[in-house]
């Protein structure tokens, strides 16, 4: 008995270990894949800085990477403040009731929408209801459709997962509860919140299904413009890597193939950087409530 | 007298046996005319607590003399700290918690229709089980109460806090460090800054929730020693699981037993030296000889 108890446990911890190394294996496998690929892309000078070569090869991703980071940023100014809004009304105000789980299944539901189906509701409301065109701002909004359950999520687990002897604490003073929210528990739970903001900026950054129709124009000769006006148009990295992928305009830029695997590269180490990046400013942020030294 | 001489001084836990008297209970009449006694602080009448539909406390009535120590005694589950946790309207933050009856402070009945418990809990704080410092600075701590009470000039709020911490015995070993965060004190350090942040609103009347049962024997008797010094200008109310506690510190106890459908009641109120050598009632007398509990 004590044998096959034993023999069982070992089977169970191989088989665990055996899935973790996958897991990591085909993590690794990726990464190497992609940043071989385009590492002559990547190691290249004016790759990053420069526009697209139209007719030609050698050109760079300036104007996407610029795009990309514009709509990230506009995406994340709209999706914060009511993400975080929403995780307060869920954590504090809303209690249990019929309404307040109407609303959270309707929360729910919007989070396991697939992004292509948000790109095309984004066009039909942002684009065509406005009677207006693809632009950056209509991709922002419809980004914002993606990220703003998960926004909403990580605000509610943040706030629920500091101890309740917080709120008693701050409202045994006489706070209100606006007051507590605002003074004691957002401010406490500002890591957990730095983490998951930063997360969801790295899904804007490699989402394209939801901008192809909403913020692409599709064209490559209107990327050489840096312009900071939300309604002009602008293809984002990962919008057009599925542009040359796909369609690989060979008769605009020449070497498309090439061209995509390294925007493939650029994506996997921002969205790499994004992580590690929100995990060790998280930390800093923990460091920095703790601070005792 | 120091906590160490305090706490080898013999407290007599074995009852003289003496012949039964009748059970000093708080009549209706005794409370009225108590609230207009201005020794009397507070004075509970007749409250029964709800959890939904479990009566957790029945019927329990108490008198808190002003500038005493108040201790309240009794086995887990007796309802002791719903009790404590009513008189300032802590429990209003648990679904479905309801409280009947009148707990008057001064002359107001804080159950009442028109009480206003921020404002309350602004005269009655709160010391929790756990020392629960905000994490913030030190400063941040003992100066909440104040800020989120209205706008005050800089100065003024410094002041305050070195009063409030020297008043807590806390002031000397956070003095050179004011701006460090309140988590790297030790937990008595932190227990003594959170009685400093709630002397910092200069409350009436503070509610102490087993407060050194997170504490080593010597920041409990250095929280005692507080209590002590700070008896006569506050008004404190104790849940104390350790009779040695209660008997050490207090003025006066109430013995609280869970009764009938496991609903706490208060079984009697007296003087501590009385009630610890004369126990009037069966119960108390098996319960401080160690005879059930």
């Amino acid at each position: 008995m004590n044998r096959r108890l034993r023999r069982n446990n070992s089977i169970a911890i191989g088989v665990v270990r055996g899935m973790v190394l996958l897991l990591v294996a085909l993590l690794v496998w990726m990464i190497v894949l992609m940043l071989s690929k385009g590492w002559s892309e990547l190691t290249r000078g004016g790759f990053y800085t420069s526009v697209p070569n139209i007719g030609g090869p050698g050109g760079g991703i300036g104007p996407q990477l610029f795009n990309t980071i514009y709509v990230l940023v506009l995406s994340m100014l709209i999706v914060l403040p009511i993400g975080l809004a929403g995780g307060i009304f869920f954590a504090e105000y809303a209690g249990t009731g019929r309404v307040t789980n109407l609303l959270r299944r309707a929360s729910e539901t919007l989070a396991t929408l697939p992004s292509i189906v948000v790109g095309l509701f984004g066009y039909a409301f942002f684009v065509q209801a406005t009677n207006s065109h693809p632009s950056r701002l209509a991709a922002a909004l419809s980004l914002t459709v993606i990220n703003l359950p998960y926004v909403v999520r990580i605000s509610e687990d943040a706030l629920r997962a500091l101890p309740p002897a917080l709120r008693e604490g701050s409202l045994g003073l006489g706070a209100t509860r606006w007051q507590t929210v605002s003074r004691v528990l957002v401010p406490a739970a500002l890591p957990a919140l730095i983490t998951g903001a930063i997360i969801a900026a790295g899904r804007v950054f490699g989402e394209a299904a939801a901008i192809l129709f909403t913020g692409s124009n599709f064209s490559l000769t209107a990327h050489s413009n840096y312009s900071l006006n939300p309604f002009d148009s602008g293809d984002t990295l990962a919008v057009d890597l599925y542009v040359f992928r796909i369609q690989a305009e060979p008769n605009v830029v020449t070497d498309a193939r090439q061209y995509a695997d390294g925007v493939a590269a650029v994506l996997v180490l921002a969205v790499l950087l994004f992580n590690v990046g929100a995990r060790l400013l998280g930390r800093a942020a923990v460091r920095r409530l703790q601070r005792t030294a | 007298m120091t906590a160490i001489e305090r706490i080898q001084e013999p407290v007599a836990l074995s009852p003289v046996p003496q012949p039964p008297r009748p059970a000093n209970r708080v009549t209706p009449e005794a409370v009225t005319s108590a609230v207009d006694s201005p020794a009397l602080k507070m004075s509970v009448h007749n409250l029964h607590c709800y959890y939904g539909d479990f009566l957790a406390v029945r019927n329990v009535s108490l008198e808190i003399p002003a500038g005493k120590i108040t201790a309240i005694i009794g086995p887990s589950g007796c309802g002791k700290s719903t009790v404590l946790r009513s008189i300032n309207r802590m429990n209003d933050l648990v679904p479905g918690f309801r409280a009947t009856g009148s707990i008057m402070l001064d002359r107001e009945d804080i159950l009442g229709p028109t009480s206003d418990a921020i404002a309350m809990r602004r005269r009655v704080g709160m010391l929790f089980q756990r020392p629960n410092p905000f994490p913030t600075s030190i400063f941040d701590n003992v100066a909440y109460g104040l800020r989120i009470a209205g706008r005050m000039p800089k100065k003024q709020v410094a002041e305050i806090v070195e009063r409030a911490l020297e008043r807590a015995a806390l002031l000397d070993e956070v003095k050179d460090r004011m701006d460090r965060s309140a988590l790297g004190l030790s937990g008595g350090q932190q227990q003594r800054l959170c009685l400093a942040r709630a002397l910092a609103v200069d409350p009436e009347v503070i509610l102490m929730d087993e407060p050194c049962s997170a504490l080593d024997p010597i920041a409990t008797l250095r929280i005692e020693d507080l209590m002590r010094e700070l008896a006569g200008s506050v008004t404190q109310i104790i849940v104390t699981h350790n009779m040695q506690q209660a008997a050490r510190v207090s003025d006066a106890t109430a013995f609280m037993l869970m009764g009938e459908g496991r609903a706490g009641e208060l079984v009697e109120i007296g003087p501590t030296v009385e009630l610890f050598r004369n126990p009037r009632d069966r119960r108390t007398e098996d319960y401080i000889t160690g005879r059930f509990g």
